[in-house]
């Protein structure tokens, strides 16, 4: 084995004269220095962390009450707050999901319980490889050029943001959804192919319940990541909003009072929909000049951090759980 | 979709519910791989899209000048990346000057931090603790860039002009530190695999000759898990390169071709958000550029992925 004479050259054959002097002492003091250099490096991210939670939190405390939640976006920053561009993310996450999952799921079992192994499913693999490293920024001009110019003419609406925000996360939680789903085991599907279940029976009743928290753990990490994603809403071309997003995708109104044309007035798909998230709300006041807008942005860091976190911790539980 | 074809044979003939059954099964498994096809079209829209644009901006500005600037009036050489300007000039190196200045600087700060947190977790960390600190250090990637934009412009800018003489307000070097922060769990999370998928038998024939557990992990397990860790680093590169708001937020907005850190300069992603984010029109050259620099940057990151792809296919095969 090549391997252990090359062990043999770099630990104790460096010269001749050395072989016979053990210079254990240095060794263990380098040792030690390594080791404290490991436990630094480890710890500095969470050290950044922890600094760069407490000065959101201490630099937006004056603004951390309910009108953050209750007012739009105004010139005057002690008269700004955050409610279109939180529901907006709000609205964008529910509807993400809803996208997601059906799809990001049914690709993970195609790929892992259906694809022969042929250049079809060799491609699609390959691609959505290459498409979890694309950066989120180039999803933008995907979105901008075929969902803005191409659907709405133009016009950045909500519809346009998710269309976008699901494409981006689609990726990973394809390759998430995978891993959970290999790691059932295999006699798990041959007990259920045994009694006489079909193909999709087994994958329905026995090998998706049991990859469940695998899945969930993909979807809630992905979305937390998507909901976060401040660039290619930037080239969309979102903007400051004044108003609530619509979220419904039908007028109930003109549905139970029958006036069936305008079922899809005023809904989701209004082309008049224009909408904010968190994230691009907080860009937009992180470059402004006055340092109130910087208080306001630090407030609303410290809202989508809780967010994202949160559904980070959630995720790490479910996994551990799962374990 | 095709209807399935399934002929009935005779032992099918009396068991109408497996017919059924095989019909449904069918179905399932085309939309199945309908869902997984629209990965595909993904590609092919991203490809599409970025491409006719580039294409008819090529019709505007010369391929020439986009790659080796050009020739003035007054004889003297130029390269620069002003498309929004009255003075137009369509030279991409600015661009990519900033966007390499600030992932050599992330990476020159994620590369040795990610690897020793590699290494804790994966050689010195006990089991219970490696399984409670990873996904805390994966968090840090879970932090919106946005928020890291943030931070490197209120809090990293202002601590680094005290130190540095001459730092610019916005400028390469906090954007890049910050990035190489944000870049850490990606290098940190696949060279842990890499190194925990080396044969325990390797680590202990090294404990076995005398070495000591610093030895052990920098020249047994790291070398062993060499293309593992060469595949991360480049994937922490390609992150590096395609990250905007934190140079968006912090770095600034001007494309100069310049090798100080303390400059403000302009990245690729950068321009990209700058442009978008005012209004220009469909089919102005402005909006066309965006297109281009964007072409640019996938394919710079599909090659990255591609290489990192390649490496670690190596890894794979020689320990599984």
């Amino acid at each position: 084995m090549s391997n252990g004479i090359d062990i043999l050259d770099t630990i104790d054959g460096q010269s001749s004269e050395s072989k016979f002097e053990p210079k254990l002492e240095s060794r263990q003091l380098w040792g030690k220095i390594f080791a404290a250099f490991c436990i630094f490096a480890t710890s500095l991210g969470l050290v950044v962390l922890a600094f760069l939670i407490y000065r959101v939190v201490s630099d937006g405390s004056s603004r951390l009450n309910w009108d953050l939640f209750n007012l739009y976006p105004s010139r005057r920053p002690l008269e700004s707050g955050y409610k279109a561009a939180i529901l907006g993310s709000v609205a964008m996450l529910t509807y993400v999901i809803v996208l997601v999952v059906p799809l990001g799921v049914c690709s993970a079992i195609y790929l892992e319980e259906y694809a022969k192994k042929n250049w079809l499913s060799e491609l699609i693999e390959l691609n959505i490889y290459n498409l979890a490293g694309i950066p989120s920024i180039i999803y933008g001009l995907l979105g901008l050029g075929l969902f803005v110019r191409g659907l709405y003419s133009g016009r950045a609406v909500l519809v346009t943001g998710i269309l976008t925000i699901t494409l981006l996360i689609l990726p990973p939680v394809i390759v998430i959804s995978r891993e959970a789903i290999r790691a059932v085991p295999q006699s798990v599907r041959q007990a259920s192919y045994g009694v006489g279940a079909t193909k999709w029976q087994t994958i329905r009743h026995h090998v998706l319940p049991s990859a469940l928290p695998g899945i969930l753990t993909a979807v809630i990490i992905s979305t937390s990541r998507g909901i976060g994603e401040t660039a290619p809403i930037v080239v969309l071309g979102a903007g400051t909003v004044l108003f609530d997003p619509k979220a419904s995708p039908i007028n109930f109104g003109a549905l139970f009072s029958g006036r069936l044309g305008d079922v899809f007035t005023d809904t989701l798909w209004s082309n008049d929909n224009f909408f904010s998230v968190l994230p691009y709300q907080i860009y937009e006041w992180v470059g402004d000049p006055k340092a109130e807008f910087q208080t306001l942005a630090s407030a609303g860091i410290v809202v989508l951090l809780l967010l994202v976190l949160g559904m980070n911790l959630v995720a790490i539980f479910l996994r551990n759980r799962a374990k | 979709m095709t209807s399935p074809q399934t002929p009935p044979q005779a032992e099918d003939l009396d068991l109408y519910q497996r017919r059924d059954r095989n019909i449904r099964e069918n179905v399932i498994g085309y939309a199945l791989l309908f869902c997984a096809f629209v990965s595909v079209l993904t590609t092919v829209a991203i490809v599409y899209v970025l491409a006719s644009e580039t294409v008819s901006f090529f019709g505007k500005a010369s391929i020439g000048e986009f790659l080796f600037g050009k020739t003035l009036e007054n004889g003297s050489y130029s390269c620069s990346w002003t498309p929004q300007f009255a003075e137009k000039s369509f030279c991409i190196w600015p661009t990519v000057n900033g966007t390499l200045m600030v992932a050599l600087i992330a990476m020159i700060v994620a590369t040795p931090l990610g690897l020793a947190t590699a290494i804790y977790l994966s050689e010195y960390a006990s089991p219970r603790l490696g399984k409670f600190l990873r996904p805390v250090v994966e968090l840090l990637a879970g932090v919106p860039t946005v928020v890291y934009g943030y931070f490197a412009l209120t809090v990293i800018t202002p601590i680094l002009s005290s130190l540095i003489p001459g730092l610019q307000g916005f400028n390469a070097l906090s954007a890049g530190l910050i990035m190489g922060v944000m870049i850490i769990p990606t290098i940190a999370s696949i060279s842990t695999d890499a190194m925990r998928a080396v044969p325990l038998s390797l680590r202990e024939a090294a404990y076995g000759l005398g070495a000591t557990k610093k030895e052990v992990s920098t020249n047994v397990v790291l070398p062993a898990a060499l293309s593992g860790i060469c595949a991360a680093i480049i994937l922490g590169i390609s992150r590096a390169v395609g990250e905007t708001m934190i140079v968006a937020i912090a770095a600034g907005q001007r494309p100069i071709l310049t090798l100080d850190p303390r400059q403000t300069v302009g990245t690729m992603t950068a321009y990209i958000a700058q442009v978008a984010k005012g209004d220009s029109r469909v089919g102005s050259v402005e909006y066309e550029a965006l297109f281009a620099v964007g072409m640019t940057l996938f394919l710079i990151t599909l090659l990255l992925n591609i290489i990192s792809k390649q490496i670690s296919k190596r890894f794979q095969e020689t320990y599984e």
